[in-house]
């Protein structure tokens, strides 16, 4: 197991230098730089101005010269300055990451905690009202365009229903906290759940809705197994012929869904961030592009590049686990 | 006797409503209105002291500091901290700040040869951490703003300042080159020596994150891509002022949350609301938009010479557009009444006939008109017939252009931004209507506004017409001469040139040589207003509209001015809520 970590971590170099070349050249490639913020429709910098500051700044240089720069710089863990706003790329990312990881763990968590026992009860009951109800949910929740979703959540819940006893909204139309309020202890946790509930009902409807439709499909293929029915004939409870038998077969396929969507916790989700006034990566990133900041733009995707590799290496860890027929030599 | 009593009515209701209008103004009742110009000024009083007004924001400012590249919603934020020598008020005149006065040549600011201008700085400023301010701050900020190795972003505006001397801690003596007609303008921000750090390490200063500044408020914390929350600055210099307590800036990204949030009144400002957001919003009765003309100016600008021949010069003429008269059928066929009153809300916006008309030139030309059947009647004369009938217009007989060669345009903007999509749209239809066919090619902000060493377009000449907003500012000397000079046909040799209209007129540059060399507003206006005329004799551009500047403010904000000149913020010292 050690030497197959071993030698998926090295074959990934090759991979990282390659996804970073690729990346680096198709920004360069893209029209305008960080210094296009500067030319105006009006007034802007002129010509000989804007080419002291990209020299200043490096950025008249050869493509390899200022990759071999950045190169230099990130094997030494340094991502370097975000041009357009003149602080380290690590303070950027290190001051929306925590918001991210907040908002994309608790939906992620929670979609799990629905979604196994959906699509397990679901399959289990096969055509009832039950598994009816589930469906329709599914197509809804799959179907249902996500911005959309949340504007709608906001009305109902920022704009037409009140909070009965204080007359004010109740639920926040976004942020991840009450702002101007000194708030400690539970009136602080109060806060942040009650500005996390809108969010993460927009994102975990959509993945609720796809992990159990997934799940429920795997477990009908495997429920109808022989192993199965020769686990129910020996006399074994319901309970551990379907989660110990059943489940963790139907589950190979659910991990690499999971594994999939594992760097999102890094990435973060556009569309709730914008509806939901999220301070998170997803707007880091879009506004990062907008601006053709080079040195954001550069960490954001290698991190994600790495989280990506990593999350299917954990994935593969997974399927050994879960199934003792797949050896990794 | 009927006479009499109905003139004896009338008096009667006068007096009535004159005493009624003194009795509102001693209680304090609400009064607005509109100068000259229709700016909009909220004047209500007396002020109550108190309160957070919370200011949304689509996006996070990227920095605060003013001469280091900051977005216009950076802006919003500096202009509530950071002050400068002088102001616009929002006639377009300039008012001393943190300066005594406005140096002139009458108050002996300006020397008689009109190269040197010395400001006085009033006594007893403070920046907001307690620190006296001082003339060495304004040398520091023009030793930091002059180079854009520093990364400043307004290197150009200080190219002409040879010197700056401080003889004493109020007094700043700056030599010019030659006369800077914008000198009142030179000095829009100051900046502190003693917080920022050195001038060549500007991009990282602390100042950049936690600005110090002289202005109503102070910056308590940035949560960056959440809140900027700014608090009084207890050093600033006007007494009582600013009223409010805090002012908070929240970065809300869609639109319809930040409308929401107005309606459920969660913030007191929407920063330039769309339409649609602001009809909604005040359809809830608790805000209203407010407006000023803004400085920009949706054209369509021709270029005069033949695009895409290599040449980025003058000759040949443009096939189509060098003709005057085409250019003029253009304009005629175009129904601006429609873009502006029926497919776009007529309150944000108005209409103008010249570039030149806004602020305090004014200048008045020819109004255009909308005559489509003249328009037709003009391009027949000008040799472009539809003889095949297939809609469109071909050459005959026209000078330099090859018989049957069809009447094709293209119109280049920039991408995304819906109305100029919309605008771009009707006047493709209007001039469909008329026979001429006119492509849209919208091109990446980057690329249209791009350099001469990027290739852009429009400074290579490789377009027929550009459509899209540009502006003058108050002080609007430089950009003129850029834009319509002689000497400005952008080339190798003069990379930096924005006459884009490939327009030369040796009379033009007399003219804007003549008003950017007098310090009196009168000589300047006269000389500008003769380049107007020379625009609209010409036909070189076509205004469309003018946008309004303004945004949402809730119905219990008060003591605010919309200015075109000057950011949202720019009167915040003078904000107040009603508790």
């Amino acid at each position: 197991m050690g030497t197959f970590i071993l030698r998926r971590t090295l074959g990934a170099i090759p991979l990282l230098l390659f996804v970073s070349i690729a990346v680096y050249g198709l920004l360069q490639l893209a029209p305008g730089g960080p210094t296009s913020m500067y030319l105006r429709r009006g007034a802007g910098m002129n010509g000989d101005d804007l080419a002291k500051l990209e020299e200043s700044l490096g950025l008249n240089e050869p493509f390899y010269v200022q990759y071999w720069r950045w190169l230099g710089n990130v094997l030494q863990g340094d991502f370097g300055m975000a041009i357009t706003s003149s602080r380290s790329v690590s303070a950027e990312i290190l001051d929306r990451l925590p918001n991210t990881i907040y908002l994309m763990g608790s939906a992620w968590l929670l979609t799990l905690l629905l979604a196994i026992p959906i699509g397990i009860y679901s399959a289990m009951r096969q055509y009832t009202k039950f598994d009816h109800a589930v469906t329709a949910f599914t197509f809804i929740g799959q179907s249902i365009p996500t911005f959309w979703f949340g504007l709608l959540l906001i009305l109902l819940f920022y704009m037409k229903l009140d909070n009965p006893f204080t007359g004010d909204p109740l639920l926040p139309s976004g942020g991840i906290r009450t702002i101007g309020e000194d708030l400690h202890g539970w009136a602080m946790v109060k806060d942040r759940i009650l500005h996390l509930i809108l969010p993460v009902t927009m994102l975990s409807l959509g993945w609720i809705a796809w992990y159990s439709r997934f799940l429920r499909a795997t477990m009908l293929e495997v429920i109808h197994l022989d192993y199965v029915r020769t686990a129910r004939a020996k006399g074994l409870n319901e309970r551990v012929v379907i989660l110990k038998h059943a489940f963790r077969n139907a589950a190979i396929p659910l991990v690499t869904l999971m594994a999939l969507d594992l760097p999102a916790l890094f990435t973060g989700a556009l569309f709730a961030e914008v509806i939901f006034s999220w301070p998170g990566m997803g707007r880091l990133f879009f506004q990062a592009a907008e601006r053709r900041d080079y040195g954001l733009l550069m960490a954001i995707i290698m991190i994600t590049s790495v989280l990506i590799i990593l999350s299917n290496l954990i994935a593969d860890l997974i399927y050994a686990r879960l199934d003792p027929r797949i050896k990794y030599s | 006797m009927t006479q009499m009593s109905s003139s004896r009515s009338l008096r009667f209701i006068g007096s009535l409503a004159l005493t009624l209008l003194m009795l509102g103004s001693m209680l304090g009742t609400a009064f607005a209105q509109e100068d000259d110009q229709g700016s909009y000024s909220d004047t209500q009083g007396p002020a109550v002291p108190g309160g957070n007004a919370r200011f949304l924001l689509y996006e996070d400012p990227n920095t605060m500091n003013p001469i280091g590249g900051a977005t216009s919603i950076a802006f919003q934020v500096i202009n509530s901290i950071i002050e400068g020598l002088a102001e616009n008020a929002p006639d377009g005149s300039f008012v001393p700040v943190l300066a005594a006065e406005i140096p002139t040549l009458d108050n002996g600011g300006v020397s008689a040869d009109l190269t040197t201008v010395t400001w006085k700085l009033k006594e007893g400023l403070l920046w907001s951490d307690g620190t006296p301010v001082t003339s060495d701050d304004v040398k520091f900020t023009w030793e930091a703003a002059k180079d854009p190795a520093n990364s400043s972003a307004v290197a150009s505006d200080y190219a002409l300042i040879t010197d700056v001397q401080t003889p004493d801690p109020l007094t700043v003596v700056v030599s010019y080159a030659s006369f800077n007609a914008g000198y009142a303008d030179q000095f829009p921000w100051i900046l502190p020596k003693h917080a920022s750090g050195a001038v060549t390490d500007m991009a990282n200063w602390p100042t950049n994150r936690a600005p110090i500044g002289t202005g109503p408020f102070q910056l308590d914390e940035w949560s960056s891509g959440e809140f900027i929350q700014l608090s009084r600055n207890d050093n600033y210099r006007e007494e009582g002022k600013p009223y409010l307590d805090k002012l908070t800036f929240l970065v809300v990204p869609d639109e319809a949350v930040r409308a929401a949030m107005m309606q459920e009144e969660g913030a007191e400002i929407m920063l330039w609301a769309g339409n649609d957001a602001e009809e909604q919003i005040e359809a809830s009765g608790v805000a209203t938009g407010r407006t000023a003309p803004g400085i920009w100016v949706l054209e369509m600008r021709f270029n005069l010479s033949k695009p895409f021949d290599g040449d980025p010069g003058l000759s040949p003429a443009h096939p189509m557009l060098g003709d005057v008269n085409v250019r003029k059928a253009i304009t005629l066929a175009v129904d601006r009444n429609r873009i502006n009153h029926e497919l776009l809300s007529a309150s944000t916006l108005y209409d103008l006939d010249s570039p030149l008309a806004v602020g305090w030139m004014a200048c008045q030309v020819e109004p255009f008109a909308f005559d489509r059947e003249a328009a037709k009647t003009l391009l027949e004369a000008a040799g472009w017939k539809d003889e095949d009938g297939d809609g469109i217009r071909e050459a005959h007989g026209v000078a330099g252009v090859e018989d049957g060669t069809k009447f094709t345009l293209t119109m280049n903007g920039y991408t995304g931004f819906s109305t100029l999509d919309l605008v771009e749209l009707a006047v493709q239809e209007d001039l469909k209507a008329v026979g001429i066919d006119a492509k849209i090619e919208n091109q990446e902000f980057a690329v249209i506004f791009g350099t001469w060493e990027d290739n852009s377009p429009r400074k290579t000449g490789d377009f027929d017409i550009l459509i899209y907003d540009g502006g003058l500012f108050a002080e609007p000397g430089s950009d003129i001469y850029n834009r319509y000079a002689p000497d400005q046909v952008p080339s190798a040799d003069e990379p930096g040139g924005e006459n884009f209209y490939r327009w030369v007129r040796e009379d033009v540059g007399q003219w804007i040589t003549a008003a950017n060399a007098s310090p009196d507003t009168e000589v300047r206006r006269e000389n500008f207003c003769n380049v107007a005329n020379a625009i609209r004799e010409d036909i070189i551009t076509f205004p469309i509209l003018q946008f309004a500047e303004g945004s949402v403010y809730s119905n219990k904000l008060h003591g605010f001015t919309v200015s075109t000149w000057e950011w949202g913020t720019w009167d915040s010292e003078n904000w107040w809520l009603e508790q």
